[in-house]
């Protein structure tokens, strides 16, 4: 970490020695390791190591932002000034008013960096991931082609003229693994997705077996014809595609650009009774958990729907500014899948985690409930048009609930609505809360789509 | 650094490495932002890699490091070949590499303007531009962003087969997005071009048109109504027909699927896949289009490959090693993001020939259907060969006739049934730029596109 201290302090001090008015100086060490899984065994192990610097200034109004993977003094002289020349030419910015402020950074974050997770030996990451793909291929005409298991760890520093001053140390995982299930010319694939901070909140026999049962599943599935309006039961991790809309329209940046559906919602029902949203830049575990944001602004916890009220936005320095509210710790570069190239991007509005404030129904028990809807595991993409909040995804692993029954599996078939008239339209939360990229959430119904075949 | 490149191959051959490459990449690129009449980002990016990859037997290693001296160079060599040997250690087949030319070369992006040798001002007020042709065209217009983007990037390759190539890739791109709002409802328009070329795709665009057409289109969509669902006839454009190629075809076509046994088209080879007027080719060498590229990140220098012929199945895109193990040739089709990412059998331009029809004839030829026009996102399925892309807006057609203008939807279905039913190829032909991933990440710039296409197509939206 001293070193990252070192390199951020020399950029900012040389920066303002230029001349900047105000400079913040980001930087960012990364070390990856993954293992690729091909046809069931491993085919590519990979070990990558990357450091980069990231510098904001401003001259006046003038902007200037420059980044760059850095080696020498030299590169950080280049650096400087690309941000100086962008910053000299530029126009300005009228909303541009400062960096944020320094502010006492108290607390604690837990489950955000894992010694063993930073330490295992590659070796054993490939271990982990053919325990995945034993588990699957357990199951008769199951194979798994393909699997990533990616293992982050990273530390970054955050330094600007203002004497903000943070430090954060993390780990990541990412695994993604496919079955493939075979019967005679007919083929049906199974995918997961699993996050987490450490290598062993993951139980790779469960994701192995997921798969294999998913990938079977949609091996039986026939195509769907026809029309189905009813209740949609769908995975988290597919849930969590779908909620980018909330994202959107609760973030100041689209709220600052009015793009926002939700501009002058505040204290207005945006959503059911049962739906409650919160970002906790501090939950135990959570991929972006830290004590502050990428700007060092410190992260707290905050009600951003609250059964069905819209209660705030979040904020970023610089959206902040212009709707002259607080930051709210939610500046982000880093990503959630990986870590690498994070410091090319300058920061953005983003959830810390948003967490749906989980119900009281087992998934089993809201399916008992449903008298005709379908339960959806996995879409093609989970995409919505973020300025109407309309939707139409094609379902790839599906089942029917008829009479509070799964019946048949179904495929090729179009899910449709629109996710902002869904939110109003929440019939049950689950219990069975996922970390799933920066959300925490569980499954969820929602009423009133409709299955197109 | 090609000296030093040369250094780290024989270290890996003398340590044991069967094959062995290594790349240099630098990246320089430069973006300007504009939102509602302000600035909102002007950036610039300067970032260098090395990726040296090494073969053994049945596995690869990579590994990647951003710290550029020799030193390091020797330990990335050494931490390849150990990860090769740990991953070949449930391995139970051994990786071919095809005995390809050596080639020793340097290729540089034919550009008539160097993005880099044009003064900010300029930059700036064509950005500023296409922004105010945006607040100009509607007071409904609520919200406007226009984006430029130019990206040099520099390659140095050298590998065990005795290769040494150097070059570069130049892309300009710029793109408009605006937002209409009108008794609270919001629509969106938008517009985008892009190319391996230089800021000559500037100079060539007229910014208050571009940036008119974005903002003409957002309040257009205001008065759209909702879409009909069902199995339809449905008049794709260029950029829908473009992701059909790509996503489906595409993806299932792409050689290391199919020996992974994910593509439905591993048996297709020869056999009718679509209706005659149907031809899809990947071409990665067409000059000025945003896919191209010179050589692929292994250094086989980009091809032609038909992947369709008259509605025939003819074959898949390569890497080295998927030519190697399909015993075929590589195709140029070796591709990676950056020297972080892995090498995967990638895209470059994939699209399907132009036919015929005019879109007029088209029209007036169907009954009942839907035109869709302009494609938001698609997604790949090479295993079941399922088809998802949703659209931004379409027009029903009635008794031949363009009617009424609809809002968002997706089209799916499977890809070999839709193909089948494609009785009419347009005339008219365009390349949208764009960039594909591959299981949702290690992102590559290609293009889609295409003709006009007439096919069955299960539509649905809201």
């Amino acid at each position: 970490m001293q070193e990252l201290n070192s390199l951020a302090f020399l950029a900012l001090k040389k920066a303002e020695k230029k001349g900047a008015e105000q400079a913040e100086a980001f930087v960012l060490k990364s070390h990856i390791r993954s293992v690729y899984i091909e046809g069931g065994s491993p085919h590519l192990a990979d070990d990558k190591s990357e450091t980069g610097l990231a510098l904001r200034l401003s001259l006046g109004k003038r902007v200037g932002f420059a980044s760059g993977t850095v080696n020498t003094e030299k590169n950080v002289e280049e650096i400087i000034n690309e941000a100086f020349s962008i910053a000299k030419t530029s126009e300005e910015d009228p909303y541009f008013k400062s960096l944020p402020n320094a502010e006492e950074i108290h607390g604690e974050v837990k489950d955000v960096f894992c010694k063993e997770t930073e330490k295992i030996t590659t070796e054993e990451i490939v271990a982990k991931a053919m325990e995945a793909v034993k588990a699957a291929e357990e199951a008769k005409n199951v194979k798994v082609p393909l699997g990533l298991l990616r293992l982050a760890n990273y530390s970054l520093h955050v330094t600007n003229s203002l004497g903000v001053e943070f430090d954060h140390k993390g780990t990541m995982v990412f695994a993604h693994f496919t079955a493939k299930a075979t019967s005679g010319n007919e083929a049906g694939e199974g995918v997961e997705k699993e996050w987490a901070t450490r290598i062993g909140a993951i139980d790779f026999e469960k994701v192995g077996k997921s798969i294999a049962k998913r990938a079977l599943a949609t091996l039986k599935a026939e195509t769907f014809k026809g029309e189905l309006k009813g209740i949609s039961l769908i995975d988290p991790v597919e849930t969590s595609g779908l909620f980018s809309v909330i994202e959107f329209a609760t973030s100041s940046e689209q709220v600052n650009k009015r793009r926002s559906p939700w501009i002058n919602k505040l204290e207005t029902e945006v959503a059911s009774k049962e739906f409650t949203v919160e970002d906790d830049g501090r939950y135990s575990g959570g991929i972006r958990s830290a004590l502050a944001d990428d700007e060092g602004v410190k992260t707290s916890r905050k009600a951003i729907i609250e059964k069905g009220v819209l209660k705030s936005y979040i904020y970023d320095s610089y959206n902040a500014n212009i709707a002259e509210a607080k930051a709210t710790g939610n500046g982000f570069r880093r990503g959630t899948r990986s870590i690498e190239g994070s410091f090319t991007r300058p920061a953005v509005c983003a959830y810390s985690n948003m967490i749906i404030k989980p119900g009281k129904k087992a998934p089993e028990e809201m399916i008992s409930q449903i008298d005709k809807g379908v339960l959806v595991e996995t879409f093609a993409a989970p995409e919505v048009n973020p300025i109407t909040g309309g939707f139409s995804c094609e379902v790839r692993n599906a089942t029917l609930i008829e009479k509070g029954q799964l019946t048949r599996h179904v495929k090729h078939a179009l899910l449709t609505g629109n996710m902002y008239e869904q939110l109003r339209k929440v019939a049950y939360v689950g219990n069975d809360v996922r970390i799933v990229d920066s959300f925490v959430l569980p499954t969820i119904a929602f009423e009133g789509t409709t299955l197109v075949g | 650094m090609i000296d030093e490149l040369q250094k780290a191959i024989t270290l890996a051959q003398k340590l044991g490495g069967e094959f062995a490459d290594a790349r240099f990449e630098s990246q320089k690129a430069k973006q300007i932002s504009v939102v509602n009449g302000s600035i909102r980002i002007f950036s610039s990016i300067n970032r260098s890699g090395i990726a040296l990859r090494v073969k053994f037997r049945g596995a690869w290693g990579l590994a990647s490091t951003t710290t550029l001296t020799s030193e390091a160079l020797k330990t990335t060599v050494k931490s390849a070949f150990k990860l090769a040997k740990i991953a070949n250690t449930y391995s139970k087949e051994k990786i071919g590499i095809p005995e390809t030319m050596t080639l020793k070369r340097k290729s540089t992006t034919k550009i008539k303007i160097d993005p880099e040798n044009v003064d900010t001002d300029e930059k700036l007020k064509f950005v500023f531009s296409i922004d105010k042709a945006q607040e100009t065209a509607d007071k409904r217009i609520v919200s406007r962003t226009s984006n430029y983007v130019e990206s040099l990037k520099n390659f140095e390759l050298v590998n065990s087969l005795g290769s040494q190539l150097e070059w570069n890739e130049i892309r300009t791109s710029f793109f408009a997005t605006s937002i209409a709002l009108e008794s609270g409802k919001r629509e969106l328009g938008f517009d985008n071009k892009g190319g391996t070329v230089g800021y000559e795709l500037v100079k060539e665009t007229d910014p208050h048109v571009f940036g008119m057409n974005a903002a003409k289109e957002a309040v257009e969509m205001l008065s759209a109504t909702k879409p009909p669902s069902g199995l339809m006839t449905v008049i794709v454009d260029p950029d829908i027909a473009g992701l059909l190629a790509h996503e489906v075809m595409g993806h299932a076509s792409e050689a290391d699927e199919v020996i992974r046994h994910r593509s439905f088209l591993s048996d297709a080879v020869g056999k009718k896949v679509a209706s005659n007027p149907v031809t899809m080719v990947d071409n990665g060498t067409i000059a000025g289009a945003y896919g191209s590229i010179p050589f692929d990140s292994e250094g086989t220098p980009s091809s032609r490959t038909v992947i369709i012929e008259k509605g025939v199945y003819k074959g898949f895109m390569h890497s080295m090693e998927t030519a190697a193990t399909l015993n075929s040739t590589p195709t140029g089709n070796g591709r990676t993001q950056d020297y972080n990412r892995r090498i995967w059998v990638r895209m470059t331009n994939t699209f399907f020939e132009p036919g015929n029809w005019k879109l007029d004839e088209m029209i007036s030829d169907t009954k009942e259907g839907l035109l869709a026009l302009k494609a938001i996102s698609g997604m790949e399925d090479p295993v079941g060969g399922g088809f998802q892309v949703r659209v931004l807006k379409g027009y029903t057609i009635e008794n031949g006739e363009k009617k009424n203008l609809v809002r968002g939807f997706s089209l799916t279905g499977k890809a070999l049934d839709i193909l089948k039913t494609v009785d009419s190829v347009g005339k008219e032909f365009q390349l949208s730029a764009g960039s594909c991933g591959k299981g949702e990440e290690d992102w590559v710039q290609v293009t889609t596109g295409g003709p006009y296409m007439r096919a069955k197509i299960l539509a649905g939206g809201e």
